[in-house]
């Protein structure tokens, strides 16, 4: 399975990796972003991943614009901290959301 | 030129008319009072009564502008012992000066002798300074309120920081983002996460700590600054650049407004790999400059009061002469915080 993570603050992309990896084996974490400009560009120039891991707040806005720039055709899993943008993500191409700190039960739960 | 003084004039009587008109209906009946013979001789009551009307008038709006002139000066709620003595010494010069002055204007286009000069003088300041306590009274009354205004105001605004501040910390976001840094943390390097940690507890603990006080030394404020900035830099790492040159500052800032002006950089712009957020805090003369690059975030759903400037702006309003400046100029967004010195603290 092919993952990409956008998620602006770098301990919690590389908490998420390492669960990631740790429960799937065979799983390729594409990519780290951390900004919306990032995640469009990188859209835009490669291949679509199996799914993507999404934090709601990024460095240079919210998530949510990326939708407004690409076609983004792929299942998207919201990670947020705090879950006031939870409702408003389900209208976006989304199969789950998860909590932050991200729980391994739970990251489990969603594949 | 001419016209424009004429203008001043002019506002001067209008502004003044209730005052003109009483003291020329007041002299007009003085001489009843202390000149009967005058009510057999036209030319000397309109003589006295013109006397009188000088003397009311240039009392009435000579001590009325003194007052005024001293308010501005020396103002009672800041030295009230002084101001009383000032009041009453501008006051006997005024009126001793002015009557000796129109008495010899008088004595000297006429034949008519005014008598004592002493009792003119003696009662003349008797009737101006109870009138001029009267005034005394009211204003020192009216400052006094507008002082307990001004108080309440103050108190109002620094309950509202220490709120929005508590809020800002209480705030989900930081709290859970910070939770959420520290779970990778705890794997990565637990003597950091441990840091982390103490860090995270001091910052909550000078929030607290701070509730009841209006200002802190720039030393306490600083420490708890670098506790905040400890977090954030776990946060964001190497995107998130200060540059702080602080470290011989002496004296004193409200609580909290240097983390305020440092969260609303953070908050209002990108801080991201492409684009390191730096932030410049140093000492300029004697106020301590907060700065940055704008980089604005396109949407900012931290959920920003908008009003953490306005509130720092305001709590110095009371606490400084020197207004807090903010500019955001030429790509720079730049606050200037003036130190307080210990004993300017409060002093209203």
């Amino acid at each position: 399975m092919r993952v990409l993570i956008i998620e602006d603050e770098a301990q919690a992309a590389q908490h998420l990796e390492r669960l990631l990896t740790l429960l799937a084996p065979n799983l390729l974490v594409l990519d780290k972003l951390d900004t919306v400009k990032r995640s469009v560009q990188w859209l835009k120039n490669n291949k679509a991943p199996d799914v993507i891991f999404m934090d709601i707040q990024l460095a240079d806005g919210i998530s949510f614009s990326i939708f407004e720039q690409t076609d983004v055709k792929v299942p998207v899993i919201f990670t947020t901290a705090y879950d006031a943008y939870a409702l408003k993500a389900f209208k976006v191409n989304s199969v789950d959301y998860i909590l932050k700190p991200v729980d391994k039960a739970e990251l489990g739960a969603c594949s | 030129m001419a016209n424009k003084h004429l203008m001043i004039v002019i506002k001067y009587l209008k502004d003044n008319a209730r005052v003109i008109v009483i003291c020329i209906m007041g002299g007009s009946l003085m001489p009843l009072v202390y000149c009967r013979s005058c009510l057999h001789e036209l030319d000397n009551y309109i003589f006295i009564a013109l006397y009188s009307m000088c003397i009311w008038l240039s009392m009435w709006l000579g001590n009325d502008a003194l007052h005024h002139g001293l308010d501005r000066f020396l103002p009672w709620t800041q030295r009230p012992v002084a101001r009383l003595f000032a009041s009453i010494a501008a006051m006997l010069v005024y009126t001793i000066s002015v009557i000796l002055f129109l008495v010899w204007i008088f004595e000297t286009v006429s034949s008519y002798r005014l008598g004592d000069i002493r009792q003119t003088v003696l009662s003349t300041v008797i009737v101006t300074t109870i009138i001029t306590m009267i005034m005394t009274s009211r204003s020192f009354f009216l400052n006094w309120r507008q002082m307990a205004i001004n108080a309440e105001k103050f108190e109002r605004e620094g309950i509202e920081a220490k709120y929005d501040a508590l809020r800002n910390q209480v705030n989900p976001h930081f709290l859970f983002n910070s939770l959420n840094a520290l779970t990778n943390l705890v794997y990565e390097d637990q003597g950091k996460a441990v840091t982390f940690i103490k860090q995270l507890s001091d910052v909550y603990r000078y929030v607290l700590d701070t509730r009841e006080k209006e200002v802190v030394s720039i030393d306490d404020e600083l420490r708890f600054l670098k506790a905040y900035l400890f977090l954030q830099q776990i946060r964001f790492g190497d995107n998130l650049k200060i540059d702080m040159e602080l470290s011989d500052a002496q004296g004193q800032v409200a609580p909290l407004s240097l983390q305020m002006l440092v969260e609303n950089c953070i908050k209002h712009n990108v801080v991201s790999t492409d684009d390191p957020l730096r932030i410049h805090i140093f000492r300029e003369d004697e106020c301590i400059i907060v700065e940055n690059r704008v980089n604005r975030k396109i949407t900012n759903a931290e959920g920003s009061s908008g009003l953490g400037l306005d509130n720092i702006r305001n709590r110095y309003k009371f606490l400084s002469n020197v207004p807090v400046e903010v500019s955001d100029r030429d790509g720079k967004f730049i606050v200037k915080l003036p130190i307080l010195k210990s004993n300017e603290s409060i002093d209203h």
